[in-house]
């Protein structure tokens, strides 16, 4: 395993570039999380409705209010996923619009019960129903859906007690590089995941997905509510 | 604000791309008769609708229809109707051995050879560099994939595609895992004909157990061994399999 250090010679800069890299990423992240709330409180009506909640129900429920998150945010998919037997009519569903023309992904899921195929092993559908809080998955490469190099925003839909799927939106990693290449300009931050991977830095030959050893950064900087640290190397 | 790219790729995206030569029922019952046989479209999966099929191929509402006329005579897949139904995935339809041999025999011993060579480089190159990307939790999502002894050859076929693209996708890279989707697409069905065998499954589980260890512990060169020496032996089989099928043919033909 290759781990990165910190680069040997900072950048001059007046300003602090981890501090004004933590900004950006917890704003991208909680305006994300607003718009999730939203689908998560449609997802909440609909199961508080009178009707049995099916796959077309929740679909035509849905459409709507994740049209909007697709609008308004530079991500390339989004919706909510069914947990198992949440729904009365599929075991494993995907109310997840994605691409250009906002497909419908509905399943990946496999009805007889085997586990490949299943998303419910994935960490974007584990994490939030295990912890019961919001969670970012990534970069990973998801060869699942979006067949791209992303990051996933997922949220925990709860009702009536019961964990009934997680809400979420896939971000390309490259948007996203895109959106902090100011915030990151100019300094040494080095944004890092739960697992000690590498989302971005301003560095260039520290590649995203690469494992870096946090132990060897001077500042190191929590992101509250995300699982992301940034670090510093002065 | 970034420039988004939202272009519309789906999961094994390849089985989905635009057909060259458009309304060709034909062809389109090929390609998702290999997806079928290979595993990528696995037992019980929900087909996308007709409209769905005949947007992603590029081909018209009828043509789609003509083709699962086709694949539901050859037994692969089911159609059901009313609330909740569809077309799915016909149990077994994977495990058409008769078939697979015939696929095989379809195709010359160079051709074999060609595309053996591509598969075990690639993938090779996958397993070194998921070894040196990869942590502890990476590894054991893998050994989560692997398919149990007695499992039967549907699932194994499934599982072990499964593993390889997320070996793939261990890369970190988009651009790799997409090739190898395109690869299981193309030449998945013909890789896993030794499965049929328990002594192949055996191998196949020491194997992808040597793999996953090497993956774990960072063994960039073990990785890399592991999954050139297994998937060699494989295609070997492969080899010996194709040799017997073009053999039976010769007979056949003379007599």
């Amino acid at each position: 395993m290759t781990t990165a250090t910190p680069l040997s010679q900072p950048a001059a800069s007046g300003v602090d570039a981890p501090a004004r890299c933590a900004d950006a990423v917890s704003a991208y992240f909680s305006a994300l999380f607003a718009s999730l709330d939203a689908i998560a409180a449609d997802v909440v009506a609909t199961f508080a409705g009178a009707e049995p909640v099916t796959a077309t129900l929740l679909g035509n429920a849905l459409q709507p209010v994740t049209g909007a998150m697709l609008g308004a945010h530079p991500i390339v998919g989004g919706g909510f996923v069914a947990a198992p037997g949440a729904l009365a009519d599929r075991e494993l569903f995907l109310a997840w619009w994605q691409g250009e023309d906002r497909t419908l992904l509905a399943e990946r899921g496999v009805p007889i019960g085997h586990h490949v195929f299943d998303y419910t092993r994935h960490e974007w559908f584990r994490v939030p129903l295990a912890t019961g809080r919001a969670h970012v998955t990534g970069p990973y490469v998801d060869y699942v859906c979006t067949d791209e190099y992303v990051l996933t925003a997922t949220a925990p839909v709860v009702v009536a007690g019961r964990m009934v799927g997680v809400v979420g939106a896939d971000t390309l990693l490259e948007t996203f590089e895109e959106l902090m290449s100011e915030p990151l300009r100019g300094g040494d931050a080095v944004l890092v995941n739960g697992h000690d991977r590498c989302v971005l830095a301003a560095d260039p030959l520290l590649r995203s997905g690469q494992r870096v050893d946090v132990a060897a950064y001077a500042s190191v900087r929590a992101l509250p509510g995300l699982p992301f640290r940034v670090l510093g190397g002065s | 604000m970034a420039e988004v790219r939202r272009h519309g790729s789906r999961a094994r995206s390849a089985i989905f791309t635009p057909l060259s030569d458009v309304g060709r029922a034909g062809q389109v019952e090929r390609r998702l008769t290999e997806a079928i046989r290979s595993g990528v479209l696995v037992e019980g999966e929900r087909l996308p609708s007709e409209p769905e099929v005949a947007a992603m191929l590029g081909v018209a509402v009828v043509t789609v229809r003509e083709a699962l006329i086709g694949l539901r005579s050859q037994g692969l897949v089911t159609t059901t109707r009313g609330r909740g139904g569809g077309t799915f995935v016909a149990a077994g339809a994977a495990a058409d051995e008769d078939a697979l041999a015939e696929r095989l025999g379809s195709m010359s011993r160079a051709e074999l050879h060609d595309r053996a060579t591509q598969y075990v480089l690639v993938l090779a190159g996958c397993a070194e560099l998921a070894a040196e990307r990869a942590d502890g939790a990476d590894a054991a999502a893998l050994r989560g994939l692997l398919a149990g002894p007695d499992a039967d050859v549907g699932v194994w076929r499934h599982a072990d595609a499964e593993l390889w693209l997320s070996v793939a996708a261990l890369t970190q890279s988009a651009r790799v895992t997409r090739e190898v989707v395109r690869l299981e697409a193309d030449f998945g069905t013909i890789v896993r004909i030794p499965l049929g065998d328990r002594s192949a499954r055996t191998a196949a589980r020491t194997a992808h157990e040597a793999l996953i260890g090497a993956i774990e512990q960072g063994d960039a060169e073990a990785a890399r061994r592991c999954a050139r020496t297994h998937l060699q032996d494989t295609l070997d089989r492969v080899a010996r399999t194709q040799a017997s099928v073009h053999d039976r043919r010769r007979r056949t033909r003379s007599a």
